[in-house]
């Protein structure tokens, strides 16, 4: 039973949770909003698994909400000054502000990290949900690229950017902006070994 | 007096208003609530908004089990809520 503001915590990816990950990804509220809207095969997932363990340039991290998988955010270019993130939330009975907390969590996670200039990422110009989020946290739109067909339709790639030297000034201004119970669920954030 | 499931309605029309949603046609109980319109802000921003208006807030108050998912989940807490009250 639970009252009150969730505890949230980043887990990396393990054996544990590969199968709940695959099932995230290939269900089709997830798979409508990734580059690739293919199923993805059981095999594919577990050779994709091995190569994320012995790839340094990335990690893949589940997100906890007490203590219950909900979600996950991932990071790539991890070896470069611009990582690039993303994030979904696999779960359908969260917390109302989960995707928020993935927001807060990528830019935290990257600004307490001195070798990252700007955090990048990327949505398709459908998902209007992610592309507002994005606005609401002072994302600098880039380029934006063509992306191919999605149900007949033609669809593009938004870039983003976000200087992280910025992040630790903008970060109060956007809490100010928020209901207060993000504010204190996002104060007690963690990301775990 | 509204009745509790059109104060959520009507507070979700002014929510994705202000935070420049789109609400879906049609909310019956099956919408699941991430899939209504609302962005994750817009969902925390109706929580609020509701505290603001009915005086509670049933992700605070009541213990539990699971969160909702659809809005006859949605509409039952906040009816457990009131009912306890």
């Amino acid at each position: 039973m639970k009252a009150g503001i969730p505890e949230h915590a980043f887990k990396p990816l393990q054996e544990e949770h590969l199968q709940l990950v695959w099932q995230w990804r290939n269900s089709p509220r997830i798979m409508q909003n990734m580059h690739s809207s293919a199923l993805v095969k059981w095999l594919e997932h577990c050779a994709w698994f091995e190569k994320l363990k012995g790839d340094n340039s990335r990690q893949f991290y589940i997100f906890l909400q007490d203590q219950r998988p909900i979600g996950v955010l991932n990071f790539s270019d991890m070896n470069t000054a611009t990582p690039e993130w993303g994030c979904y939330l696999g779960e359908t009975n969260v917390w109302p502000g989960s995707g928020i907390m993935l927001e807060f969590a990528a830019l935290d996670f990257c600004a307490s990290h001195h070798q990252f200039s700007h955090l990048l990422a990327q949505v398709l110009s459908f998902n209007h949900a992610a592309n507002n989020m994005h606005k609401v946290f002072e994302y600098k739109p880039l380029s934006l690229k063509k992306g191919g067909k999605r149900d007949g339709q033609n669809f593009d790639i938004q870039h983003y950017s976000y200087e992280l030297k910025q992040w630790a000034e903008n970060r109060g201004k956007i809490l100010k902006k928020l209901p207060k119970k993000i504010a204190l669920a996002a104060a007690h954030m963690q990301f775990l070994e | 007096m509204l009745n509790l499931e059109q104060q959520i309605k009507d507070a979700m029309q002014q929510v994705a208003e202000l935070s420049d949603c789109q609400l879906v046609e049609s909310i019956n109980p099956d919408t699941q609530l991430l899939e209504c319109g609302l962005d994750s802000l817009g969902y925390a921003m109706l929580v609020a908004q509701l505290e603001e208006d009915l005086g509670y807030d049933p992700f605070t108050e009541l213990a539990l089990d699971t969160y909702p998912s659809t809005f006859a989940e949605f509409l039952a807490m906040y009816q457990q809520c009131a009912n306890n009250r």
